[in-house]
């Protein structure tokens, strides 16, 4: 997730692994080439309306749902969660991996070092994810075999385990580097 | 909604620009859906995160998306088809029959349930890395079907995301949201199937395309031919698998030990260890927050068998009766289970002194009052496994009041839901 941040190392831009001079750019799949063979085209449509059907039964249950009082709540949770990734998460990311790769060109470590940096980092912030809803629940748990670990010791715990590999990722490949 | 966006902190120079980005682009689809082409925005709108060339990592390519996509895939198919299990298992149809084995059926499918959720944490982010920049897809919209295809990304995206959040904030028993969490979730996961389904649709002329690897060969995935020695010194695919990899190993290890007990060591981050609690087994439901202090500690218990031949023993009768022992798991639908060694009366042997027929199906009711949990069905394939007991003690002690005293159900194969506590009575139906 932090990582391979959209840098500015001199990758070449032109990436040759767009054949489809149709999609060359942030273009939509409708767009597509290569005229679809029959087999795709019959795939697609069933893929298609099979994925419409689950679509419009979840959304009927839903609205069906007796125990389901707060449609508003479900829309807001929907909606929250599309936005607190997209505008607020990714933009997190993106700006960090930009910073992280831009800052002091050409002192500082090289890129591939920052790069396993942000590696390392991206691990440990998967397993920050994972802990959150432990370290932030508010309340005591209802009882004690619930939530039974101190769990922003053992996050921490992790975090040292992942940067520890990471710095070690890091020696090796420069000591390799040093003797090749 | 997932288009709008003018911040110009992402960077980029627009370094691709000259693509040949003409209006000869702006196709119609050809096949049979018609389809109403519409306007390009100004190009004056086209700034910060939308410039051509914004996002700069080659990683942002089709052939990574389907590498990783693919991953998501299958997590997400294991997750929809375990819950789907569970979910019928819970609110079984007439028609389907679910058998007492294996043993450890629901406790393997469960489990991977909540383990393949949380190892979707990390692929649905790096996922969504992959393909952030065709959020700034411009223009937003070339047509009317293109809108549609990316309100399905939207509605996708929405429901994978809503799927992992609640499902990780429920296994910590916290409920912050304004519906109950368990139809909500199985009803979102139909919508994310289904947006996952059509997803694929959409995309299967790229997918197959990059389905295996091209013959392109991305910059840095070639060993180093740059000066200073460094192994490869651009963004390498195998690079953001290994860390996808790594992410994926360390939240599975940090967590899987709940479910897989001689992990439970390395489990430094779940939300429960297998053996903590009374008796070394964890308690969901206490008796005090099921309020059955009371009668249970009535020493004028007895549990009473409805059938044609009904009567009621006392907890001392019970205990005359022949006692088998089984070794059998808790597996709860939070995800986390542990095996213990239960003692108590065969629920056949029960049945059959109440002269019930073979087939018979037995209504278990709970002195709890008022939990959709309160009273439970068990058909014949579980009345009749001769590890189905009433259980009336647990690990050699008298079974733990939060562990259901003074009698429980404990079947093999089932939801723990279902292992009803604080039994009152049975009735066979017939
Ligand atoms: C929960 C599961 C998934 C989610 C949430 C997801 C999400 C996304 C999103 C947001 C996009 C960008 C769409 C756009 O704006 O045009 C995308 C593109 C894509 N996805 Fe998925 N996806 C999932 C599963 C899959 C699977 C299973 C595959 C196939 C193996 C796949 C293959 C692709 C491809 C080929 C693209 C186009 C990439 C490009 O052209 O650059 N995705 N996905």
């Amino acid at each position: 997730m932090t990582d391979e941040p959209a840098a500015d190392e001199p990758t070449p831009h032109d990436t040759p692994d767009r054949p489809d001079p149709d999609r060359s750019s942030q273009g939509g799949p409708s767009g597509t080439a290569a005229p679809a063979s029959t087999a795709v085209r019959v795939a697609r449509t069933l893929l298609g309306a099979a994925g419409l059907a689950g679509i419009g039964y979840g959304i009927a249950g839903l609205l069906d749902e007796p125990a389901y009082t707060d449609k508003w709540g479900v829309a807001e949770w929907l909606v929250g969660g599309l936005l607190l990734h997209d505008a607020v998460f990714a933009v997190l990311v993106f700006v960090l991996g930009a910073a992280a790769m831009r800052a002091a060109p050409g002192r500082g470590p090289a890129p591939w070092v920052r790069r396993t940096f942000l590696g390392g980092l991206a691990v440990g912030i998967a397993a920050t994810l994972i802990a959150l809803p432990a370290l932030v629940r508010p309340g005591t748990p209802p009882n004690p075999s619930v939530l039974p670990l101190d769990y922003g010791r053992n996050l921490a715990v992790v975090w040292g385990v992942v940067l520890a590999v990471t710095g070690i990722t890091i020696a090796v490949r420069k000591w390799r580097a040093g003797r090749g | 909604m997932r288009a709008k966006r003018e911040e110009a902190a992402l960077g980029g120079c627009g370094r691709r620009a000259h693509r040949g980005r003409g209006m000869s682009r702006i196709s119609v689809p050809r096949g049979h859906v018609p389809d109403i082409p519409l306007p390009e925005p100004p190009a004056a709108l086209r700034r910060g995160p939308l410039r051509e060339g914004a996002f700069r990592s080659a990683l942002h390519d089709p052939r990574t998306a389907v590498v990783v996509g693919r991953l998501l895939g299958v997590s997400f198919a294991v997750c929809f088809l375990t819950g789907l299990l569970s979910h019928l298992m819970q609110h079984q149809p007439g028609w389907l029959a679910f058998p007492s084995r294996p043993v450890w059926g629901y406790r393997v499918s469960q489990g991977l349930h909540v383990a393949t959720g949380i190892a979707a944490v990390p692929l649905l982010l790096v996922k969504l890395w992959v393909v952030y920049p065709r959020l700034f897809a411009w223009p937003p919209a070339r047509s009317v079907r293109h809108a549609l295809e990316r309100l399905s990304i939207a509605v996708l995206v929405a429901a994978a995301i809503f799927e992992l959040a609640t499902g990780l904030i429920n296994i910590v028993q916290w409920y912050p949201w304004p519906f109950a969490f368990v139809p909500v979730h199985y009803w979102i996961g139909w919508v994310a199937t289904g947006a996952l389904v059509l997803h694929i649709g959409v995309q299967l002329p790229v997918i197959t395309e990059h389905w295996r690897r091209g013959p392109e060969v991305l910059p840095a995935a070639s060993p180093s031919a740059a000066g200073d020695g460094s192994s490869a010194d651009a963004p390498s695919r195998r690079g953001l698998l290994a860390v996808l990899g790594a992410s994926v190993g360390v939240v599975t290890l940090a967590t899987v030990g709940q479910t897989v007990s001689p992990l439970a060591k390395v489990s430094l981050l779940a939300p429960r260890k297998p053996g903590v609690g009374p008796q070394d087994l964890p308690v969901n439901r206490t008796a005090a927050a099921a309020a059955v202090l009371t009668p249970i500690r009535d020493p004028g218990w007895r549990l009473t068998v409805a059938g044609p031949r009904g009567f009621s023993l006392s907890r001392a009768e019970l205990l005359a009766m022949p006692q088998h022992t089984v070794t059998l798991p808790i597996a709860c639908v939070e995800g986390w289970s542990a095996s213990a060694s239960w003692t108590g009366v065969r629920i056949r042997d029960l049945m059959d002194r109440a002269g019930a027929p073979r087939d018979a199906t037995l209504r278990v009711v709970s002195l709890e009052l008022g939990s959709p949990y309160s009273v439970m069905e068990m058909r014949h394939d579980y009345t009749r496994d001769p590890l189905t007991l009433l259980a009336l003690g647990l690990n050699g002690e008298t079974l733990d009041e939060d562990h259901g005293y003074p009698a429980r159900i404990i079947a093999p194969n089932r939801p723990g839901v279902l292992q009803t506590k604080w039994v009152d009575r049975m009735e066979v139906l017939t």
